[in-house]
């Protein structure tokens, strides 16, 4: 096989894990805010249903809900499956999960801000909307960037997890090749890759922490 | 704060909802820009735009396809299912399973699937059959079977310069084989305990991938696995490895549908045996395994 | 008439009286200082005035519109959005500055003018650098708050109520969080608010400045207010909590 093909067949990979990687962020990052507001909400009865939805995503593996998330409507609902849901499944296994890490991140971030930057804008006049969105989270999203890009890493590796539900994505093409061409050269080049991956959202999240430092 | 809180709810619903749309919309931006990239390509190519395919003809496709005949396979499993020179998927079953489709006026689907889930993937109706090396033995009553098709003993394979030459050599080796295997099952049948108690360990492994590699490199000394696998590994990568001529009995290779799918099964077994009346089968058979022999179908 | 007035105010933390039934009046242009011991209730009071805190009884009004009325008979609170009209009245200073450390120095006084009073950004901004000018910090306009000295920071804070425009204005313990050397130069600023005809409720230890800044002093202990009036009769009262409390308070300058 030529190794273009090769190059070929992983780049096709590549694309997969990028748009689960991408789609996960898009809708994760402004869902875990969501979901932080609940864990936080005073009713007893919502804080008390997102702490078991955080504790059940962070407790059980990415795959298992994978798993049920994509099987789960045929074998619990009995309705029979849309070709196309495989992706979707993807990617709301992929969104709930990290919205859940990342609601545990907001949250230590909301809580660990001083009670005066509420006062002061309480008496400034703020609303609780302009309060939260101009003056708390603009600094919470500082103190917790570093724990948000630990999180980002480590999705960009969790993308091969989508194997478990049948989705082609980089390194299911990788080991494909690898038996077929009984070589090891796929899988390091697949490494390769994913080495870059991450280099580059290494290198945009430094930027990202660089350009919040204007302030102490 | 309750306002506040009210107000996020409102929030938290659209982008649910957003996120839903966007997510179907964004798997048919994805399927159709792969599938004009590709287009003339053959089979890996026409996977993807065959799904997307299935998916446009709705809910066509449920039990026993309407359309299209997608067939579930391990794409790490040559010489049966496997990614091609060009980059496309090929083997000897995929072949059979393909001209099958043809006949049937079917279009052909080839799904890689993650062997882990094949159960799941064939009774939810994401795939119409398991067309894989599938050994029939104990999957009986789980399956409708067409086969069996293809005769198969599963072998040892060895290092070329082992000292191993007979069953009995085995005792105290390192042996590997493939998990939920039917060389596995081979080996927990009650007449081959006595051989499987005297090997020195019984790793299960992914695939024969791994299992060569820990050949080659020491970490094993034998592989349990389906001879023509064995027999393909060795003459087409040129592995320094041998198969003992000793083996377990022969077990067959099966089409696995869900249970109770007749149906379709009748149509494929039908087409199957008409192939074989035309000769089809043994050019097929000569182009993989050199051999007309082996095709077994009644 | 009086813009605040508290009636009867009080107030207690897990069963512990805080505020035993305080009562003041602040009137326009008044400088009201508010002394006395640590955990005498004093912050407590102010963060009533102020609405960040809830009062277990008694009254407060600004401008004679009632905020809460809390008396044997009766339960009664203003509405949210005479809430809102009253908070337009007042304006605080804290005791940790609580500058927004993301804003420079300028988006810090003038960013409630542009969301909150919906001025416009040029109007907001020729008032917030003519606020910042005259706590003499026009310079500093651009920097970040952690870059300024503490003093900075607090005549910051205070530019950043003033530019609001309230009628009165608190200050809860405005030096407290300062190095010694720093406090002349926000006690200065302060004393140039008082020619400004501004009311004024202070807390603090700074005995010297209250007497010398003060139309009406109030000596507060144990949540009950001891004595009340002119800097000289506190200063000179009989009293003898006020009595101790101003010789340890002497003890500690000699």
């Amino acid at each position: 096989m030529e190794w273009t093909v090769v190059l070929w067949k992983l780049g096709e990979g590549l694309l997969v894990s990028l748009g689960i990687f991408a789609i996960t962020l898009l809708f994760s990052l402004p869902l875990g805010l969501l979901v932080a507001f609940g864990r936080m909400h005073k009713n007893p009865l919502i804080s008390g249903i997102i702490k078991i939805y955080i504790s059940f995503m962070r407790g059980t593996p990415l795959m298992l809900q994978l798993f049920m998330v994509y099987y789960g409507p045929y074998y619990i609902f009995k309705v029979s499956l849309h070709p196309g849901y495989r992706m979707t499944a993807v990617y709301i296994g992929f969104i709930l999960n990290y919205a859940a890490y990342f609601a545990e991140i907001y949250r230590s971030g909301i809580q660990s801000m001083d009670r005066g930057q509420y006062e002061a804008a309480e008496i400034l006049g703020y609303s609780k909307m302009q309060c939260f969105f101009r003056i708390i989270l603009p600094q919470v999203w500082k103190k917790i960037l570093p724990s948000i890009t630990n999180e980002v890493i480590s999705l960009v590796k969790d993308t091969s997890l989508a194997f478990s539900i049948s989705v082609m994505e980089m390194f299911t093409q990788a080991k494909a090749l690898s038996s077929s061409q009984s070589s090891m050269l796929p899988l390091i080049m697949a490494g390769v890759l994913y080495y870059i991956f991450n280099f580059v959202v290494a290198f945009i999240m430094e930027q990202m922490e660089k350009k919040m430092a204007y302030y102490q | 704060m309750k306002k506040f809180g009210r107000n996020l709810l409102w929030i938290a619903t659209a982008g649910v909802l957003a996120l839903g749309m966007v997510a179907c919309g964004g798997k048919n931006t994805t399927g159709s820009s792969s599938g004009s990239k590709e287009e003339g390509s053959t089979q890996a190519g026409s996977e993807q735009a065959g799904t997307e395919k299935a998916g446009e003809k709705a809910e066509a496709k449920v039990e026993g396809s309407n359309g299209s005949f997608t067939v579930g396979f391990d794409q790490e499993f040559p010489p049966m299912g496997f990614v091609g020179e060009d980059g496309n998927y090929t083997g000897y079953d995929l072949e059979l399973a393909e001209e099958v489709a043809k006949r049937l006026d079917l279009t052909f689907v080839p799904k890689p699937i993650n062997w882990d889930a094949k159960d799941l993937e064939l009774n939810s109706g994401n795939i119409d059959c398991i067309w894989n090396g599938f050994g029939m033995e104990g999957r009986e009553d789980s399956y409708t079977f067409v086969g069996p098709y293809l005769a198969n003993k599963q072998v040892f394979v060895v290092r070329e310069d082992s000292d191993i030459s007979s069953l009995s050599d085995l005792k105290g080796k390192a042996v590997e084989v493939q998990k939920d295997s039917t060389g596995l099952t081979a080996l927990n049948r009650e007449e081959n305990k006595s051989l499987k108690d005297s090997f020195g360990s019984l790793t299960e492994v992914g695939d024969y991938q791994n299992a060569m590699m820990d050949l080659e490199s020491g970490a094993c000394d034998a592989i349990c696995m389906d001879s023509v696998v064995a027999e393909y590994q060795i003459k087409t990568f040129k592995k320094k490895a041998k198969v003992l001529s000793e083996s377990l009995t022969e077990e067959q290779y099966g089409i696995g549908f869900k249970k109770g799918n007749t149906e379709l099964a009748d149509k494929v077994k039908k087409t199957l045996l008409e192939m074989k009346e035309e000769g089809v089968i043994d050019k097929i058979n000569e182009k993989w395994f050199g051999t007309r022999e082996g095709f077994i179908l009644q | 008439m009086a813009i605040l007035e508290m009636k009867n105010i009080r107030k207690a933390f897990s069963g512990e009286e805080i505020l035993k039934g305080i009562s003041l009046s602040c009137k326009e242009g008044e400088v009201l200082s508010i002394i006395g011991p640590s955990g005498s209730g004093k912050s407590t009071l102010l963060r009533i005035a102020t609405l960040l805190e809830k009062a277990e009884g008694g009254e407060l009004f600004y401008d004679g519109k009632a905020i809460f009325s809390l008396t044997e008979g009766q339960k009664k609170q203003a509405t949210k959005e005479e809430k809102e009209e009253a908070k337009k009245l007042f304006g605080l200073v804290f005791q940790n500055f609580n500058l927004f450390p993301h804003w420079t120095v300028v988006k810090n006084v003038m960013d409630p003018l542009i969301h909150v009073q919906r001025k416009t950004k040029e109007e907001a901004e020729e008032k917030a650098k003519a606020v910042l000018s005259q706590m003499g910090l026009l310079e500093k306009a651009e920097q970040y708050p952690y870059s300024l000295s503490g003093g900075q920071k607090q005549r910051v804070a205070i530019a950043r109520a003033l530019a609001l425009e309230p009628k009165i204005l608190f200050f809860d313990e405005p030096t407290s969080a300062l190095d010694p050397e720093l406090t002349g130069e926000v006690l200065s600023v302060i004393r140039s608010l008082k020619g400004q005809k501004m009311a004024m409720v202070i807390v603090t230890h700074e005995m010297t400045f209250a007497k010398d800044i003060s139309d009406r002093i109030l000596f507060m202990a144990d949540g009950e207010v001891i004595c009340e009036g002119s800097p000289e009769e506190v200063f000179s009262s009989e009293q003898e909590r006020m009595k101790s409390f101003l010789g340890n308070y002497q003890n500690l300058l000699s």
